[in-house]
């Protein structure tokens, strides 16, 4: 499990209304406490540590900048966590804009069995993982590792939860593809 | 294996986390952050405040440079006015006294222009100033005191008064005490003219109505021909009586007099000036 944040969100609140009255020392709280937690969630989705980098900060300063519209429907980390997905999206259409998609893996037929045992399977697993684009590993990890609900991942994703469980079964479907071919190789 | 297996894929993603090296938060993460943040917000109101004090300033100087100073200095003398406490004198009428002092502030006003300091709000007595302001109110002139509902007598010889200040009629003072060293009495008679415009009988019987009629010393008696009010104000210690009487020559002749409720008055005087004027006999009564 990833390391959780406690997250007071009266003090959130309290420390949010000091920066809007003035008080600039309160930044730096809210970068220290979540700039760990942010950057993990950029390297994951950008390879590249500067990118990851930028991408956090710029997220951080997103977020600062429209401080007042932030209505705390959420943490404040979950807040720039969303926006930094979304500037890594951004960052990744110019870096790399092709991906494999499901439609180009060959159907995988009904009653065709995978021969490998467990262990075996983890391990191309993790394999295919990394294969996946950034936006789909991020909701596997998401939902698999990070135990978030669809809620909330719908709201750093900025898509229907529905939709999003959809997009959850189809990477699935696709990971056991991938895993075939890969044995299959 | 048809399906993936949850359980496995939370292991592989947890195999992955553990083969994954976090990335270390650089030392000059929060400074990248603050150099974009603090700088901007503190420079953004500056500006702001400057462009709207530059504003004010630029609106001001064409106000000062546009406004004639003799109507800065009405404007002044305004604000000096409004303030001015006005006083009331026994009668409650608006003293001359007030006016003068306002006019004063009004000419003295030096050619430089002064700052008007305003220090501690005088209570203005609303009442006696919307005397001059409002025309519909120049005969009544009322001052509140501690109880709302009480009408003091001494409101009727105010009404009558500034009736015959409007009407040009001059009061003329009688003697009516009947000890001759008594000058507690006040007696005033006035001459009016009989003209339906100014409705006098009309005018005295609605300020008659002012009083309730359980008022002590409480008396009223009209006809088309004559008006007979009396009054007594225990507050003050004393009683009031008007008299009008239609009188040969279309005119109206209307004795007004007040004295201490002890003090004996007597009507003669009244009944001498309206033989003046009539040159008939009219019954003397005390009251």
């Amino acid at each position: 499990m990833t390391e959780i944040i406690s997250i007071d969100v009266q003090s959130e609140r309290q420390r949010i209304g000091q920066i809007l009255d003035g008080k600039p020392e309160e930044y730096a709280w809210f970068v220290n406490t979540y700039s760990q937690h942010v950057l993990d969630f950029t390297s994951r989705m950008l390879p590249n540590a500067e990118d990851a980098r930028e991408v956090a900060q710029d997220a951080f300063v997103k977020a600062f900048r429209s401080l007042a519209s932030f209505g705390f429907h959420s943490s404040f980390c979950t807040w720039v966590c969303r926006i930094a997905y979304h500037e890594s999206l951004n960052r990744l259409k110019h870096q790399q804009p092709h991906y494999v998609d499901i439609a180009d893996i060959p159907a995988l037929e009904d009653d065709e069995e995978l021969s490998t045992g467990r262990e075996e399977r983890i391990i191309l697993m993790e394999e295919v993982i990394d294969d996946l684009p950034p936006d789909e590993r991020m909701l596997l990890h998401l939902y698999y590792y990070e135990d978030r609900p669809l809620r909330e991942i719908s709201y750093i994703m900025d898509a229907e939860p529905n939709a999003l469980a959809t997009r959850l079964h189809r990477i699935r479907k696709k990971l056991l593809q991938m895993i075939r071919q890969k044995e299959n190789e | 294996m048809n399906e993936l297996n949850d359980k496995d894929l939370r292991e592989a993603l947890s195999r992955r986390e553990a083969r994954r090296t976090k990335p270390e938060v650089p030392a000059d993460f929060c400074d990248g952050i603050m150099q974009e943040i603090v700088p901007r917000r503190s420079r953004r109101p500056l500006w702001r405040w400057v462009a709207v004090a530059a504003s004010l300033l630029l609106l001001i100087g064409i106000g000062v440079a546009l406004v004639p100073f003799n109507k800065q200095t009405e404007a002044g003398s305004l604000i000096v006015q409004t303030v001015q406490p006005v006083r009331t004198d026994s009668t409650g009428t608006p003293s001359k006294q007030t006016v003068k002092s306002a006019q004063a502030v009004c000419t003295t006003t030096s050619p430089t222009p002064k700052p008007v300091t305003i220090t501690p709000k005088v209570p203005v007595d609303t009442v006696a100033v919307s005397l001059h302001t409002d025309p519909n109110l120049h005969y009544a002139a009322y001052s509140p005191e501690e109880d709302s509902t009480y009408q003091a007598p001494s409101r009727m010889v105010e009404f009558i008064t500034k009736i015959a200040d409007y009407n040009k009629v001059k009061a003329v003072p009688l003697m009516c005490s009947i000890g001759s060293s008594d000058s507690t009495a006040v007696s005033m008679a006035y001459v009016f003219e009989d003209k339906e415009e100014l409705n006098l009988f009309g005018r005295l019987l609605q300020a008659a109505c002012w009083y309730d009629s359980k008022t002590p010393g409480y008396l009223l008696n009209f006809s088309h021909q004559q008006f007979f009010f009396t009054l007594k104000d225990l507050r003050k210690n004393e009683k009031y009586l008007w008299i009008a009487e239609r009188i040969i020559g279309d005119r109206i002749l209307l004795f007004s007099t007040h004295s201490p409720i002890e003090a004996d008055v007597s009507s003669v005087c009244y009944q001498n000036y309206r033989e003046q004027l009539m040159h008939t006999n009219y019954s003397t009564s005390n009251f």
